[in-house]
């Protein structure tokens, strides 16, 4: 949330459903997964990614396997196979973060790709039914510094591919409500909530590192403090938010306000044998009469945006006995409010999570 | 000049254009002419009194002072909000550009004008529709840009042109006032300033910038001695600049101003990125600019003044979305 929070400042909505949705802990029941043979192994959902990701680097989806009715949308828009990126991407890039459910039929990729020959982040997700690709759902990060981030990193936290010790696997909905603790704890934080994080979680937010960054400098994102408080330099270090903190430290802060709502949460992956829930949805910063907030400490701060805009999300969550231990989202500026292209309006404005067997086909 | 539409004459390519509007699925969707629709209901004064109220009630963050329908859509920036989100939350205050526009007979208004929000000056585009004297639409573009919004407070007050009333001899009809303005966007998209029915007084201002006849203008495209926003529109659509353009679709004419001569719509250009170079005549291939080399689209809220059947003056504000995005207003999505 770090780079998130540095490039935007802070946000809020004044509507009390909106708050109380805030704190709603939905009861996490066990969906039943629809009846369907998948027959899609995790190397045979990877096999997708790459065949994909091929046949998109040379601007080709003649050779890809796909419904007669299958839906692509590129930042939330829904497109006819073989538009937008499709007319752009020139090559694959080095980075590559597959997240399979094997179960539910559907992969999730971060990666870097080229476009006119320059780095970009593409987040995809497919479904696959009868082995024909017969969803698409991407993410375009059209950030050269960030795809160049991600690269240098190398590959993914090797925690995400490690398996979950068979007895102590989580079920689906458990993974999806540890999970989306995460959401519902930023979502008008403030820092007095349950936050499951181990105590060595971390974040990667477009390849940067958002949490325990020792080489990042302290961020202040007040913008202003309330009459009520004298703001002293020692105040305005205590107000400073930053990436040097912990994943539990941030969310404690309170200081994560700013993010009004964040709605249209999709859980599109879930694997309980190596742990991992990714969802797609977006953060809201409404900037509005919520920018002035009370701190656990009870001093009144006005943070955050002053014009109301969305980031558009996917992010990954490694759980284990629990808690979150690791996190990496890519992401996205889009306009306020924007909708998926997978969910209708109620759905869209709606902050329950939902699971692959509740979203609407 | 070699262009392809350069010796037709504008009378067979308002013909064919219309028949390209209607068979390439070109979404022209234009205020309808039918006699005395509503106008009994909400005259010239009654809408833009509407607006005022609208905009009173903004900034007061109070929807108590408006009357609305109970199915109102509102839409900023393209996207379905309920009322009292987006702007209702942020906007501090008016700035001192504003221009108004009505339609009696559609039961439509519409603004322009300058805004602050949380201090920050900003160009707000209202469109109101009332129905049984409650307004049931309101779409807003808010361009969230504090130097537009200087520079169009910098003009002072609106060109003089839109604040004419037309005289009785310099009226057409509605259909032809939506036709004039139509080919505009024909003319984007073939590169064909010749073949639309400029005033050579004609010039353009979008987001408070004037990209025509402005000799100290920097633009993306300039090349050397090649300076496009130093041209007359005319000129400047024939440069061949704006083919990476690939279609301007939905067209959405709104408000068709009878009074004051003004065709006001919001319009979708839809840009692939594919496109690498324009082949500029007399100037050989300029390179297009990074920032069209890749998929996006930009919602126009643009107006027309339309005198003698020319096209007098256009004005616009934009807002850059992702690539084919929805305008809020389909009957059915995608």
């Amino acid at each position: 949330m770090n780079r998130r929070l540095i490039s935007l400042g802070s946000a809020a909505f004044a509507l009390v459903a909106v708050m109380a949705a805030s704190r709603f802990t939905p009861a996490f029941e066990d969906p039943p997964l629809p009846s369907r043979t998948i027959g899609c192994d995790r190397a045979c959902l990877d096999g997708f990614i790459d065949r994909y990701l091929e046949a998109l680097a040379v601007g080709d989806w003649s050779g890809l396997p796909v419904t007669a009715t299958v839906k692509f949308t590129e930042d939330g828009q829904r497109l006819n196979l073989g538009d937008g990126l499709w007319n752009t991407a020139t090559g694959k890039g080095t980075y590559k973060f597959y997240m399979e459910d094997v179960e539910a039929g559907e992969v999730g990729s971060f990666g870097t790709m080229r476009e006119a020959g320059e780095p970009i982040i593409l987040s995809l997700r497919l479904r696959i039914e009868d082995h024909k690709v017969s969803e698409i759902e991407t993410i375009v990060v059209r950030n050269v510094e960030d795809a160049q981030n991600l690269e240098k990193r190398g590959h993914p936290d090797p925690l995400f591919m490690q398996a979950i010790p068979g007895g102590e696997r989580a079920s689906r909905p458990d993974l999806v409500k540890t999970a989306n603790m995460y959401f519902s704890g930023m979502q008008l934080n403030d820092g007095k909530g349950n936050y499951p994080f181990t105590d060595d979680c971390d974040r990667v937010e477009n390849g940067a590192e958002a949490t325990n960054n020792h080489t990042a400098s302290t961020e202040n994102v007040i913008a202003e403090q309330s009459n009520s408080v004298e703001t002293s330099s020692r105040q305005r270090s205590d107000l400073s938010y930053s990436a040097a903190w912990g994943c539990k430290q941030q969310f404690q802060s309170g200081l994560l306000h700013f993010v009004t709502r964040i709605r249209d949460r999709r859980f599109v992956v879930v694997d309980p044998e190596r742990g991992v829930a990714l969802a797609f949805c977006f953060f809201d910063h409404a900037a509005g009469k919520t920018r002035t907030f009370q701190l656990p400490d009870g001093r009144t701060v006005t943070s955050g945006p002053t014009t109301p805009w969305t980031w558009e999300i996917a992010e990954v969550f490694r759980v284990e006995h629990g808690e979150i231990r690791r996190i990496e989202a890519v992401y996205h500026r889009c306009p306020y409010g924007m909708g998926s292209g997978w969910s209708n309006w109620p759905e869209s404005l709606s902050t329950q999570p939902r699971f692959p067997s509740s979203l609407g086909r | 000049m070699p262009n392809r539409f350069a010796a037709i004459t504008r009378v067979s390519l308002s013909v064919l254009w219309a028949l390209a509007a209607m068979c390439a699925c070109v979404k022209v969707e234009a205020a309808r002419e039918r006699p005395g629709a509503l106008e009994d209901s909400c005259d010239y004064s009654c809408l833009t009194g509407f607006v005022d109220q609208y905009l009173k009630a903004l900034v007061a963050h109070d929807l108590s002072q408006i009357a609305v329908t109970d199915h109102l859509k509102f839409t900023e920036n393209t996207i379905r909000l309920k009322l009292g989100d987006g702007l209702w939350g942020t906007i501090s205050g008016m700035g001192t550009y504003k221009l108004y526009f009505a339609d009696p007979h559609e039961g439509q208004a519409g603004w322009e004008g300058t805004i602050r929000e949380n201090g920050t000056p900003a160009i707000l585009l209202l469109r109101l529709k009332v129905a049984g004297n409650k307004i049931s639409e309101v779409e807003t573009l808010v361009h969230r840009n504090a130097e537009s919004a200087q520079a169009l407070e910098k003009l002072g007050s609106p060109n003089p042109v839109w604040l004419q009333p037309l005289e009785p001899s310099e009226q057409t009809s509605r259909k032809e006032m939506v036709r004039d303005a139509n080919l505009y966007f024909e003319g984007i998209l073939h590169s064909s300033g010749d073949s639309v029915p400029f005033d050579p007084n004609c010039n353009r201002i979008l987001d408070g910038y004037q990209d025509t006849n402005n000799p100290t203008a920097k633009g993306w495209f300039d090349n050397g001695s090649f300076r496009p926003d130093s041209m007359g529109i005319r000129e400047n659509m024939n440069t061949r600049i704006w083919t990476y353009i690939q279609s301007i679709d939905p067209r959405r004419y709104l408000v068709v101003d009878e009074k004051m001569g003004i065709v006001f719509g919001v319009f979708m250009f839809n840009h692939p990125g594919t496109v690498k170079w324009a082949d500029v005549p007399g100037v050989g291939k300029v390179p297009m600019p990074a920032i069209t080399q890749r998929p996006s689209s930009v919602e126009m809220g643009e107006f027309f003044k339309i005198q003698k059947g020319t096209i007098r003056q256009i004005e616009g504000v934009s807002i850059a979305l992702p690539y084919r995005s929805l305008t809020g207003w389909e009957v059915s999505g995608r």
